[in-house]
């Protein structure tokens, strides 16, 4: 492991009410939470310099995640231990720092390492829960269209879908495929098809090939 | 569709529950909301820098309106940050909720709630307003209602919250007088403990409501409206107004004495979702000089109070570095009118400009030391650039006292492109007195030699320029000098905005967008109204009425029938004329304006004579004697 580096990886958490907050609101809270922090930022060039913050990938406004990831880049090399005591110290405990690591030089950015995510749903309970999944993991695909603004998506649910195991009558757990090409399947649609009413959605870890990411092998069947 | 929220609303009607209990119980259901509302970052409150203030009085600070608005409004920190240094008091803020979360408050009978303790509104014992544009008036209704408030002072009991308000519309609070307990005038910052303190000794004496009405209109710069009687004359014009109870004849304003050392919120909140001013502010001074004859802000916050440089470098340091925000905005109303403005300007950048931290001057005048500025600025960040000419004619410039010439205008435009501004605004009004449509024509030349200036630096560059032109209509305010106007009437100014379309439609290139007649002429009705209005705005309000900035849910035919089921005339507040000699319903509130003086920049505006800026020497507006203040210098 490197010891210390220019660019460290963070994981932390988006929990309690700062799940409201949008991905943009989440970047601008980061950057000033930098700012406030005395950690050496790297910021871009230009009329209007903003620090150089990735996140591995965008949360929908509504879910929380106990596993996001984020680098930041620094000026200088720094231990990264001593960069999460000293950013931690300027964030609220629902965005806590969790770990930190060092990227190694080389290392692409994390949207372009992600694989997939896995999720813990709370739906409102249903006694055919377990017969509703299987018969929908049964089908090979399951078209689905997302109204955005101005375009429509055609998505495959079943083909993103990993894995959706049942943990009794109102518990779920989904593992998600991403691609850096492609539209990422939302967890809320999975659950809209299943036609279930969801209580609470967590994301509780990232999968792919990078630091800090949960290896693919273990997940992906 | 969850089901948490039907069996908490079943807990709900079984009893009363304090509001510390009911959290605990409404948290599923308050989730559930959040997650359906269109903007939840909106009322999730915890931004960086809240600390919690712990007390048994409470005061909720409330701002009319959604809390990106009242979240960017500099008095409601300054307040808080007071209040929540002070032993013994809890203080916290509401907005108003949109119209979706409304919605879910009302299907789930919850009251409106603080951002800080889910308190509802009515069990706080001081409820405090800021009125800052008269088109927030029914959301002050809207708010009390769905904080389960009583909507008059007279059905308040000690139970009840005592309602308060402040804020530039406090200088003529009559339209809203039933409504409120009591009104501050000018600076809120000594006068708010003063509140508090005799509130605490009424609650101890345990006295009755009449009696803290009465103590608290022995405060000085303290309002209470239901202790004064108004009678009128069959033309419909005031008789008297006449106190009751031993209440004081006249009212003055507070202020601060010296804004050196001048309490300042320095737990900026750091709100979470993007607000309108999303940036530190820097209050760089208090008041303005000018003496504009159209603007109200630059008469009733007089005198000018420049906050000394150097405490203005330790607070941006303390902001910065406690905020994170990487734009120090120089607050005031006229910023490049600050002493030691250029020396400022350039200590901030040398100091933030490599940490990607901008500074920005939101309110420009239009002449050359303008230049000198923006070209400092520029060097961190290339936004639009605003100026406000007001008038399009010279003759009109100097009717409004604007003292702006022409010239000043295109050197500053010159210099604007000059050092690479493409994007340039430009502030008009229609309507004001004595305009002539020579000088709505002139705005649309103005703006022609402005673009053309504008082309021959893009030929020299790259890339286009533009130039856009907000015009907004008139709307005479109180304790100005055409607080006797009339508003030229809706058709009319239909007819002018046109005849300025046709002008403009040689021009395609600049952007031109008129505000609609209608807004204003609401504006102006409430803006000098008496408190015979207030049935008409709670007849508006009751037909659904609120949000009334946002053009999107501004009703004008419902107002119109709130005026006529109430029997009140609009066009007796908006579009007549007024005598000298006529009682107008904010007499009895001074803000240390003479009503002679401003009688005589009247008749000094009809003949088109300037009054200096009263650096250069006093020009007997009063303010200074009347308040025992003076106006007071960063360099001095």
């Amino acid at each position: 492991m490197v010891e210390r580096g220019k660019r460290i990886r963070f994981k932390f958490i988006k929990t309690g009410e700062l799940k409201y907050i949008s991905h943009l609101d989440l970047l601008r809270t980061m950057e000033r939470a930098t700012r406030r922090s005395r950690l050496p930022i790297r910021y871009t060039e230009g009329f209007h310099p903003r620090a150089k913050i990735q996140f591995a990938s965008a949360l929908p406004v509504g879910i929380a995640s106990l596993g996001e990831l984020m680098d930041i880049e620094l000026t200088e090399e720094l231990r990264a231990q001593e960069a999460m005591e000293e950013l931690g110290g300027q964030l609220p405990a629902t965005l806590a720092l969790k770990e930190a690591r060092v990227v190694p030089p080389g290392e692409g950015p994390p949207m372009s390492l992600v694989r997939g995510a896995s999720y813990q749903i709370r739906v409102e309970p249903q006694d055919d829960l377990a017969q509703r999944v299987d018969g929908w993991l049964a089908k090979e695909t399951i078209p689905w269209t997302r109204q955005q603004k101005n375009k429509v998506r055609h998505l495959d649910l079943r083909g993103a879908t990993s894995k959706l195991e049942v943990l009794g009558r109102e518990q779920l757990e989904l593992l998600l495929f991403f691609s850096s090409e492609a539209t990422n399947v939302r967890p809320q649609e999975i659950i809209a098809s299943l036609k279930l009413v969801p209580l609470e959605i967590v994301r509780t870890a990232i999968w792919g090939q990078g630091v800090l990411m949960e290896p693919l092998e273990k997940g992906i069947e | 569709m969850y089901a948490e929220a039907a069996i908490c609303g079943i807990i709900l009607e079984k009893g009363p529950l304090s509001w510390r209990e009911r959290i605990l119980i409404d948290q599923k259901m308050w989730d559930a909301i959040l997650s359906r509302v269109e903007k939840p970052a909106r009322y999730i409150g915890g931004e960086w820098n809240q600390t919690p203030s712990e007390g048994d009085l409470a005061v909720c600070l409330a701002f009319p309106d959604v809390y990106e608005v009242g979240m960017s409004h500099l008095g409601l920190k300054i307040l808080y940050q007071i209040l929540s240094q002070k032993p013994g008091v809890a203080v916290e803020r509401a907005f108003a909720p949109w119209l979706d979360m409304e919605r879910e408050l009302q299907a789930a009978n919850l009251p409106l709630v603080s951002m800080e303790s889910h308190r509802p509104l009515a069990e706080f014992q001081i409820l405090g307003f800021t009125l800052q544009y008269e088109l927030s008036y029914t959301n002050v209704l809207q708010m009390l209602s769905l904080g389960k408030v009583p909507l008059f002072t007279e059905e308040r009991t000690e139970k009840h919250p005592l309602v308060i308000a402040g804020g530039p519309c406090a200088f003529n609070p009559e339209p809203l007088a039933p409504f409120l307990d009591a009104v501050v005038l000018g600076e809120g910052e000594d006068v708010i403990c003063e509140i508090v303190d005799c509130y605490r000794k009424w609650q101890e004496d345990g006295f009755s409501r009449g009696e803290l009405l009465m103590a608290l209109a022995k405060i000085p710069g303290v309002y209470v409206p239901s202790l004064y009687n108004f009678t009128y004359r069959a033309d419909g014009t005031i008789e008297a107004i006449q106190p009751t109870g031993g209440a004081p004849g006249t009212i003055t304003k507070r202020v601060v004495e010296d804004l050196a050392g001048a309490p300042y919120p320095e737990n900026w909140l750091v709100p979470y979702t993007e607000i309108v001013h999303d940036r530190v502010m820097l209050e760089i001074m208090r008041g303005c000089t000018r003496g504009c004859r159209f603007c109200q802000a630059g008469g009733i916050y007089r005198p000018l109070r420049e906050r000394p440089q150097s405490e203005l470098l330790d607070l941006a340091e303390k902001l910065v570095s406690s905020t994170g925000y990487d734009e120090i905005s120089l607050a005031s109303l006229s910023s490049s009118d600050y002493s030691k403005i250029a020396e400022l300007t350039r200590a901030l950048l040398a100091k933030y400009g490599e940490m990607g931290v901008g500074v920005s001057l939101p309110s420009l005048r239009t002449d050359k030391f303008a230049i000198e500025l923006a070209q400092s600025i520029e060097k961190v960040r290339k936004t639009g650039l605003t100026f406000a000419p007001e008038a399009g004619s010279q003759r009109l410039r100097d009717v409004i006292n604007k003292g702006v010439t022409e010239d000043d205008l295109l050197t500053t435009a010159h210099a604007a492109f000059s050092t690479g501004w493409r994007r340039l605004k430009l502030y008009f009004m229609i309507g004001l007195p004595t305009e002539t449509d020579e000088d709505v024509q002139a705005i649309g030349e103005l703006a022609r030699k402005v673009l053309a200036i504008g082309r021959e630096h893009a030929k020299r560059g790259k890339g286009g320029v533009e130039l856009s032109l907000s015009v907004s209509t008139f709307v005479p305010k109180p304790q100005t000098p055409f607080q006797w106007e009339p508003q030229p009437l809706r058709e009319e100014i239909r007819r002018r905005q046109k005849l300025l379309r046709d002008e403009m439609s040689k021009t395609r290139s600049i952007k031109l967008s008129l505000h609609e007649p209608e807004d204003s002429f609401l504006e102006a009705v409430l803006a000098r109204g008496d408190r015979r209005l207030a049935s008409a705005i709670l007849a508006a309000w009751q037909a659904g009425c609120h949000f009334d900035s946002w053009s999107e849910q501004f009703s004008f035919r419902t107002w119109l029938e709130a005026f006529q089921k109430t029997g009140v005339d609009p066009a007796f507040y908006a579009n007549r004329q007024r005598q000298e000699t006529e009682i107008l319903p904010w007499d009895h509130l001074k803000s240390g304006l003479k009503k002679s003086f401003l009688w005589q920049e009247r008749l000094r505006a009809y003949r088109g004579e300037l009054t200096a800026d009263c650096r250069g020497g006093c020009r007997g507006c009063g303010v200074c004697p009347e308040l025992g203040v003076a106006n007071h210098l960063a360099g001095e």
